[in-house]
């Protein structure tokens, strides 16, 4: 005589559910994972959202004088910390590079006249 | 210029990006963790949904932890070895909130690894490495506060917030579970 299946039987839709879910659950919560750290990535360069750009990363080695470089690095006092040290990381480095001939040239040129 | 200074900078904004959203999936797995305890049935469905989405998105935030590890140390101005990414207060710069997060990583590497190699350890075992485990949502809380360069943005503390609710939440659910015998913890490797 045959036993009826129950608990078995009756479970396995459940299961089948269940394991529907978890899978488009898990696709879901990857997917949303990603497109939020492209998104949120994309605001943070963007400056969609504060504490972003180092703003003297974009310092052209053509800008001649100290004093641009700065007002550059203290437009960005408003950011966090990190960020204010790493432009002003940057700044340094820009006011390093940048040719300081430009006040000798006038010294020259004026005392020329 | 500006397009050029985005992409030069592209490691910063995935690596700020991807320990965010880590930290997201860390406090999601942190609650889920307690609702499998809890027996939590979702919509009626089956206890097993529960852990194995615990299960997933403990594995969902190492794939973020790691973009966030990597571009960390791919990042010059972080100044963070390889080293310094996994043994603590290594790194040249914020040493202490640096090597916070380096102690919660290493915390979910050995919840990993005891997670795999739970037959072999035995349950007593991955259970105490398992609950230890859960200190590396506290420590990487921490140091996403101290060290991040968003710390002092208000959307980050936003989202730190809704963390430390939706985990004092779980907390407090977890506290309140009667102390029943059908309550205790199964096995739920990760």
């Amino acid at each position: 005589m045959r036993t009826p299946r129950t608990s078995r039987t009756q479970s396995a839709p459940d299961r089948n559910r269940g394991s529907r879910f978890v899978r488009h659950a898990n696709r879901q919560t990857a997917v949303a994972a990603g497109v939020a750290t492209a998104v949120l990535a994309g605001a943070i360069g963007t400056g969609a959202v504060s504490g972003t750009t180092p703003t003297s990363s974009t310092t052209s080695t053509t800008g001649t004088s100290t004093a641009a470089t700065i007002t550059k690095s203290s437009s960005s006092a408003t950011t966090s910390e990190s960020s204010s040290k790493r432009a002003a990381s940057t700044s340094t480095v820009a006011a390093a590079s940048a040719p300081t001939t430009t006040t000798s040239t006038a010294v020259a040129s004026s005392g020329g006249s | 210029m500006l397009a050029a200074s985005a992409l030069t900078n592209a490691d910063w904004y995935l690596m700020r990006s991807s320990g965010v959203v880590a930290l997201v999936l860390l406090t999601a797995s942190f609650v889920l963790g307690v609702a499998t305890f809890r027996r939590w049935r979702p919509m009626e469905l089956p206890r097993f949904v529960t852990a194995s989405l615990h299960r997933s998105v403990s594995l969902l935030a190492v794939v973020f932890l790691a973009a966030h590890v990597v571009t960390a140390i791919a990042d010059p101005y972080a100044v963070l070895g390889l080293a310094a990414a996994f043994i603590p207060f290594l790194a040249g710069r914020n040493a202490f909130w640096v090597g916070l997060g380096a102690v919660s990583l290493d915390l979910f590497i050995a919840l990993i690894l005891s997670s795999l190699l739970r037959a072999r350890i035995g349950a007593r075992a991955w259970k105490t490495i398992h609950w230890t485990a859960y200190l590396s949502w506290p420590l990487a809380l921490a140091h996403s506060f101290g060290t991040g360069s968003d710390a002092g943005a208000l959307w980050l503390r936003a989202v730190g917030a809704s963390c430390v609710v939706a985990v004092g939440a779980a907390v407090v659910w977890r506290l309140a579970a009667p102390r029943f015998k059908h309550l205790e913890p199964r096995a739920v490797s990760l």
